[in-house]
């Protein structure tokens, strides 16, 4: 219990130090798993809310359309597919950063924008359309800490210079859009031999 | 025996009552009315129209249509007008479709006959006279109601044109002080627009270029390339109009001949010539070609796609009313529509391949639907609110409806009933504006409340202060 309590007081301290924080979590094993999986978790809600909770005036949502399961897969899959093209590009770097690191900097990244978004939920529940600057406003706020946070993660967890932050971060999209892919020809794969399978399981019980 | 007998009669009156003629059995038609649900999907809806006759020529006794071009119906005189092209004539109806006249030919002022060639289209003023588009002959004839020629217009003449102007005059409107509005096949400048003498004054209302994705890309390689070689590609024109209405108000409806994203299928030119129809949701499918347009006194349009033989009528805001029609040979469907008019309650629309007259007139839904937005366009807003109930029940997925309960309470003042309409409707803008009066009101109400609790938290906070200080400042 004081673990998980420690770990939210650094959590929070990151946000408003991301230096310090990220240097804690880098060097004196700062930071808790437990805690970051609370903040996934409050990320992936935060989704389903945004599609049933958002006020009626900017919610364009067909509510028959929405699929709680495929917004789990798109917010878990998406974090999981960055975070590993992130530790491999990295690992392909040569950068300092381990597995945990890594995993505690992108959930340390989500944090801002969930906060945000769980106000800007809120928000659109009471005010009317000629608002919506503001929301949009709001939403950038969270946004753009965010990106402060990734920046600085990456800075102090790899140990890497700005610009060679940045080709990290052109490199792990490169990263997703190549791991996509090969999830995709995966995944047909394994359609073509079910097909084959269920065909040759169908011949044989025809013959018999 | 006796049994027998019994059974006898009784079984003589069974079939007695299956041979005997049914009471006037339900409607039915050979298509489905839609509009659309709240998602833009489209719903099966109520009729607004029925189809009540086909009506051939000879039916009229004027002999068979042969390629009929335009209908026009005025209004002030009560009179239908037949463009017979395939015939070269002209047919003129009253309001009971019968024949009153028949033009094969018109007299001269100076003697002799004017003979039609091919006439396109027609229109007639309040006083009768009728300016006939006489594509053949490459003008404009106008004529009196008598049959004599006034006016014989030929190609406009002027510096502002280009020389390979080729005048083929199809449709034609007139304003209330005589000017006229020529459609010319080809030209996609505008409309030609004279005055009552017919010298050319200006190319009116032209539409503007259609912007596509090919085009775009198009654009970036006319650039790249050297003026030579730019001007071998095709010219990116405007889109061409393909027929015009009058309104009652001044406003020239036109509808496009043509075109690749289905944008600006349809716009309405006040006399300055600039489009003042709001954006419309897309009704019909991209490859819609609008054959022509109605529009009655309440601003209710009527359109004809000739593509699929439907028909929509949308409010003056541009929402859907009815959709109907569709291609086919029975009555109420058509193989060719080509033109469409509005006469009190009922439409005629022509279908060039069929030679005939299609009669819908409006169901009593119709009806309930069109007597609420007249309601509601009048100002009566109370009054409109009956009539919405009642076809929210007779089609409770008739988004219309919803919206005019909604703008209803809203010109009330009763906001949160507007706000329910409205969500029903799935109108965010109008909730929007709905939700802010009704939180200002709240807020309003509650404002004492309000105060009261913001001046007793700031007096708890001093008091709390106050209360701190002294027990700092106490002697320990």
């Amino acid at each position: 219990m004081n673990k998980l309590k420690e770990g939210l007081k650094q959590c929070k301290y990151t946000m408003f130090h991301p230096v310090n924080g990220f240097d804690q979590v880098k060097w004196n094993n700062a930071g808790s798993i437990p805690v970051c999986i609370m903040i996934l978790a409050a990320f992936f809600l935060v989704n389903v809310f945004d599609a049933v909770l958002t006020g009626f005036i900017f919610n364009t949502n067909n509510p028959d359309k929405i699929s709680v399961p495929s917004i789990f897969l798109i917010t878990m899959g998406g974090f999981l597919i960055c975070y590993v093209a992130n530790w491999a590009v990295s690992s392909l770097m040569f950068t300092e950063g381990k597995s945990r690191h890594v995993f505690i900097m992108f959930c340390y990244v989500l944090l801002p924008y969930t906060v945000f978004e769980m106000i800007y939920i809120i928000a659109t529940n009471l005010v009317n359309a000629e608002m919506s600057a503001f929301l949009d406003a709001l939403r950038f706020i969270g946004f753009l800490w965010s990106f402060i946070i990734l920046i600085f993660g990456e800075y102090y967890v790899h140990q890497l210079t700005f610009g060679k932050v940045i080709l990290n971060l052109i490199l792990t999209g490169i990263g997703i859009v190549i791991i996509l892919f090969l999830l995709l020809l995966g995944y047909s794969l394994v359609q073509q031999i079910y097909v084959f399978i269920y065909t040759i399981y169908n011949e044989i019980v025809f013959r018999i | 025996m006796k049994k027998n007998k019994k059974l006898f009669v009784s079984l003589l009156c069974g079939i007695a009552v299956l041979l005997s003629p049914l009471p006037a059995k339900a409607a039915e038609v050979p298509y489905q009315t839609y509009t659309y649900d709240k998602w833009g999907n489209t719903t099966p809806a109520p009729n607004g129209y029925l189809p009540t006759r086909s009506i051939g020529g000879a039916e009229l006794g004027c002999g068979d249509f042969k390629d009929a071009s335009d209908l026009f119906y005025c209004e002030a005189r009560g009179e239908l007008y037949i463009v017979d092209s395939g015939n070269a004539r002209i047919v003129i109806l009253d309001k009971e479709l019968k024949v009153l006249d028949e033009w094969t030919a018109l007299e001269l002022a100076g003697g002799g006959e004017y003979t039609f060639s091919n006439p396109q289209g027609i229109y007639v003023s309040e006083d009768g006279t009728a300016y006939i588009a006489e594509m053949g002959n490459q003008e404009v004839v106008v004529c009196g109601r008598d049959g004599r020629v006034l006016q014989v217009l030929g190609a406009p003449q002027s510096t502002l044109l280009p020389d390979n102007f080729n005048y083929q005059p199809h449709k034609v409107v007139v304003d209330k002080s005589g000017r006229i509005y020529v459609l010319s096949k080809g030209v996609y400048q505008g409309i030609v627009y004279l005055e009552p003498d017919g010298t050319f004054i200006k190319f009116f209302g032209a539409n503007n270029v259609e912007m596509t994705l090919q085009r775009r890309i198009r654009k970036i390689w006319k650039d790249i390339l050297s003026d030579k070689a730019a001007a071998t590609m095709q010219a990116f024109n405007p889109i061409e109009y393909g027929n015009l209405f009058m309104g009652g108000e001044g406003y020239i409806y036109a509808v496009a001949a043509g075109s690749e994203s289905g944008a600006a299928l349809i716009t309405r030119l006040n006399p300055l010539g600039i489009d003042t129809l709001p954006a419309m949701k897309e009704n019909g499918r991209n490859t819609s070609v609008y054959a022509d347009v109605a529009v009655d006194a309440n601003g209710i349009m009527t359109f004809l796609d000739t593509t699929y033989g439907n028909i929509y009528q949308v409010d003056e805001n541009g929402s859907l009313m009815f959709a109907f029609g569709g291609l086919g040979n029975q009555v109420g469907l058509f193989k060719k529509p080509v033109s469409l008019v509005a006469m009190e309650d009922r439409l005629y629309i022509m279908d060039a391949d069929k030679n005939t007259i299609t009669e819908f007139e409006l169901t009593q839904f119709g009806e309930m639907v069109q007597t609420a937005i007249n309601l509601y366009n009048d100002g009566l807003y109370e009054e409109s609110i009956e009539p919405w109930r009642e076809v929210t029940q007779r089609n409770s997925n008739y988004l219309l409806a919803y919206t005019g309960l909604g703008k209803a309470y809203y010109q009330l003042g009763r906001y949160e009933e507007a706000m329910y309409y409205y969500r029903l409707a799935n109108d965010r803008s109008n909730y929007s504006d709905a939700f802010k009066e009704a939180s200002l009101g709240r807020i309003r109400d509650s404002f004492h409340m309000i105060v009261l609790v913001i001046v007793l938290l700031i007096a708890a906070a001093v008091s709390f202060r106050i209360y701190k200080k002294r027990r700092k400042g106490a002697p320990a």
